[in-house]
């Protein structure tokens, strides 16, 4: 059997297409409006991915990853290069600032591997910046999470924050010495404390799960609502 | 034998990166009568001399040796990061720092133009990505490998999104289309609005949304509660998923609002179960994480870390 | 046969998902949250900010995560417009964060009859992450330099007196990833601004130990969060009209979970599937 050829196929599509929208806005099924029917192809372009792999997806795909690259390069000149560097330069006269762009020259000498030792250079630098500034935020960080750890076992307050802090205790510790590698579990109240650290941590892990499937919904129902509410325009215009 | 080892390096590391910020503060003070603004021809001459100095001074370090080379990286790793350690343990006022007008930590002033330096070589650097994802689409268009149109269409959005989100900074009202036929006028504006709202929007959040399908599969198929402690992860999962929605708050609300019975209510078991038990074992991997960083941090910091990038000959 | 039926079982669940969820953004159908403790602490936070000081709404989300983050956005931005709260539009971890919260903030002003530059302002994007931030919070003109209409950020009345994270009175990190950390090291722990945090539901878990000890003032949670919020607001808004689709879908993951077990554990009865316990 002969196969029709892809490029009708996709032509009869496109045609096809085209007549349901046309009556579809001339009906006021579908919004009358470039922009959301722009988006509209875009997101249902995305969900074909759902049928199976195609080629549709994988264009709209490419043509995502160029605006975002797009985006990304005119944000920076005009957000960051050009009031941080181009004024100071070109206007203030601070030509010293001509010494940012030479060193950033040489993360790009990664392509050759005879000058790489200047893109080490310039990635060992960084790396130093952000390990000082990791040095600096262990104590910013742990100090208050340290001191808000250590919680009253007993107080005169309600039997609902005592129990509280002595289930946060129990769970900190245990969960805490489930954790501990560095020497073999052998004593039974080590090796007790880091089963029911491991009970305990499944609380925790249950409710990441609990909320990463709320957040991933959320995520969906904007969409949906986009495409029933803006674009089919169920009851009337939203 | 081994802790004399590491008294002698942890000695030669303290005077070190003593000398380097003494070097550093001492260059800094030297050469700040030359980093002044400048006009006209002392610009220019500015200019062209930094560039002559740099490209002298990396003509001379790439004919160094490669352990060398390996020397003058580590050194500019430590010395980094001893700025920021510096500038915060240091105190913000002591006598320690005589020689400055009020005693101040002569390394907080330099915060600023540290970050701001960084600021700028990062944006510097974004290029690279843009010109990582050019050389690859590009080799696939000149190879005409399958599915090259793709490649076509992400340089059209690259250069269209690029090109009208200049125009849309400079000069938003510039008028692309006069009335041709049923379109009226075209600004730059308008086709930048459509590039951004009714494209690159709509795309990211459909793409971030296609997992929510994948979880239901997953939910589906792949959540076997296998275990008690399966079980009890899936019945915090539950009290979470349905405490935190209007569902959940209902089918307690007939319980009242305050009191002991309170508890019970969905949502009040949602909060708890994040805000005790969850709390209390992510903090406690958190203490583990932090310990964590600081060691990766130190490492880097201190040339001990291993690896094919921190192993690679220079 | 098998490879057909698992391939029309995955879509057969993902139209449920879809019709589960459709049904109730069609069909309105009022919700009531009963609001949290941490969604009440920022919405407490927030209105404690003194007149002289501004409120940075710190837009570090994208498009992506537009169903949770904007919606948050949009809420705080409601509020601080209502309340007359100066506020600046900020980020550093997305390039399109700043914009997205411009378009908010310009929906909502004449709603309030605010103005931008008077009553607020957007900062823009600006790069170097950690060291960015920690020299931002030391030099806020310096660092910022130009709003995202090149104009120079000090000729607005809204910054006057605003030259450190010490004239701002609180921070909202608006976040879908990880960078509530840069705020706490290098701002609260060194200036010690207050910081709220909006995050996505799959970041809300992380949050709890920094409300814990102080390091955040409050929390929203995803959608939920930005429901509670529009709650004290006394607002019906989008995050209120989408929470009974939310409420359908977590019933029917739920579902999916339990059927899924029972087909399981019953095929494992007929000996079809196999068997085995984790070690505990």
């Amino acid at each position: 059997m002969n196969r029709t050829p892809a490029g009708l196929t996709a032509l009869i599509a496109l045609a096809a297409f085209a007549v349901v929208a046309y009556l579809g806005i001339r009906y006021r099924i579908f919004a009358a409006n470039l922009g959301i029917w722009l988006a509209a192809i875009c997101t249902l372009a995305i969900y074909s991915i759902l049928y199976r792999e195609n080629v549709v997806f994988r264009f709209f795909e490419h043509i995502f990853i160029g605006l975002a690259t797009g985006y990304g390069f005119y944000t920076i000149i005009t957000q960051v290069l050009q009031p941080k560097w181009w004024v100071p330069v070109a206007k203030e006269g601070k030509w010293y600032w001509v010494f940012a762009l030479l060193f950033s020259t040489m993360f790009y000498t990664v392509y050759s591997k005879r000058f790489s030792w200047m893109n080490r250079l310039a990635a060992g630098s960084f790396m130093g910046l952000s390990a000082g500034l990791g040095i600096v935020g262990f104590t910013t960080v742990l100090g208050p999470q340290m001191a808000a750890s250590f919680k009253p076992l007993w107080t005169s307050a309600s039997p609902y924050i005592v129990v509280n802090n002595i289930l946060f205790f129990i769970t900190l510790i245990t969960v805490m010495s489930y954790f501990f590698f560095s020497f073999e579990q052998r004593h039974p109240v080590v090796k007790g404390s880091a089963r029911l650290g491991r009970w305990l941590l499944m609380v925790a892990l249950g409710a990441i799960f609990g909320n990463t499937v709320m957040g991933r919904m959320s995520l969906l129902i904007d969409r949906l609502q986009f495409l029933l509410l803006q674009w089919l325009q169920v009851f009337g215009r939203h | 034998m081994q802790a004399r080892k590491w008294a002698i390096v942890a000695t030669i590391y303290a005077v070190s990166g003593l000398l380097g910020a003494v070097a550093l503060w001492g260059l800094t003070h030297l050469l700040s009568p030359v980093f002044r603004p400048a006009t006209g021809v002392a610009f220019g001459l500015a200019i062209a001399a930094s560039v002559v100095l740099w490209i002298g001074l990396v003509a001379v370090i790439h004919r160094l040796p490669a352990a060398v080379k390996k020397r003058i990286v580590v050194t500019a790793t430590f010395v980094a990061g001893l700025f920021y350690v510096l500038e915060y343990y240091l105190p913000a006022k002591s006598a320690v720092f005589f020689w400055r007008a009020h005693h101040t930590n002569p390394f907080s002033p330099m915060i600023f133009t540290v970050g701001d330096a960084v600021s700028v070589i990062s944006g510097f650097t974004f290029f690279l990505a843009a010109f990582s994802l050019s050389l690859v689409h590009g080799k696939s268009i000149a190879a005409r490998r399958p599915g090259y149109y793709n490649s076509i269409a992400f340089f059209i959005a690259f250069i269209m999104m690029a090109v009208f989100g200049l125009w849309e900074t400079y000069s938003p009202d510039t008028t692309l289309i006069h009335h041709i036929g049923w379109i009226r006028r075209v600004t730059a504006h308008q086709v930048y609005d459509h590039l951004f709202n009714s494209m690159y929007v709509p795309l990211t959040a459909t793409l971030f949304s296609v997992l929510s399908f994948y979880m239901a599969t997953a939910a589906f198929r792949a959540f076997r509660i296998r275990s008690a402690e399966a079980a009890f992860m899936m019945v915090a999962a539950f009290v979470c998923m349905l405490g935190q929605v209007p569902l959940g708050m209902w089918l307690t609300h007939s319980l009242p609002l305050h009191g002991p019975l309170s508890h019970l209510r969905m949502e009040a078991m949602a909060n708890w179960t994040l805000g005790v038990i969850s709390m209390a074992g992510l903090r406690a991997v958190t203490f583990g994480v932090l310990v964590g960083a600081l060691a990766i941090s130190l490492r880097i910091w201190l040339n001990l870390e291993r690896g094919a990038f921190f192993e690679q000959e220079l | 046969m098998e490879r057909d039926s698992q391939f029309w079982s995955r879509r057969i669940i993902w139209l449920l998902l879809a019709i589960a969820t459709g049904i109730f953004i069609v069909v309105k159908v009022k919700a009531v949250m009963y609001v949290s403790r941490p969604a009440l602490s920022l919405y407490e936070a927030v209105e404690r900010v003194p007149a002289d000081k501004i409120i940075v709404v710190s837009c570090n989300w994208e498009p992506g995560t537009r169903g949770e983050n904007g919606l948050q956005t949009e809420a705080l931005i409601r509020h601080c417009l209502r309340n007359g709260k100066h506020f600046a539009i900020f980020g550093w971890a997305y390039p399109a964060g700043p914009q997205l919260g411009q378009q908010i903030a310009e929906r909502l002003q004449g709603r309030y009859h605010r103005r931008y530059g008077e009553d607020w302002v957007n900062w823009g994007y600006k790069t170097g992450q950690d060291n960015m931030v920690r020299a931002w919070a030391q030099n806020i003109p310096g660092t910022v330099k130009e709003d995202i209409f090149h104009k120079p950020i000090t000729s607005y009345p809204v910054m006057r007196g605003i030259r450190s994270a010490r004239d701002v009175g609180l921070i909202l990190e608006i976040t879908p990833s990880d960078t509530l950390g840069t705020y706490v090291r290098f701002v609260y722990g060194i200036y010690g601004t207050p910081i709220g945090y909006a995050c996505t539901g799959v970041m809300a878990p992380e949050g709890f130990p920094y409300l814990d000890a102080g390091q955040i003032v409050g929390l929203l949670k995803g959608l939920a969060g930005a429901a509670e919020y529009e709650q004290l607001l006394h607002y019906r808004g989008e995050a209120l009209k989408r929470m009974p689709a939310q409420s359908s879908a977590h019933l029917l993951i739920i579902a999916l979970i339990v059927v899924g077990n029972v087909i399981y554990f019953r095929a494992r009865q007929r000996g079809e599937a196999p068997g085995r316990r984790l070690s505990t």
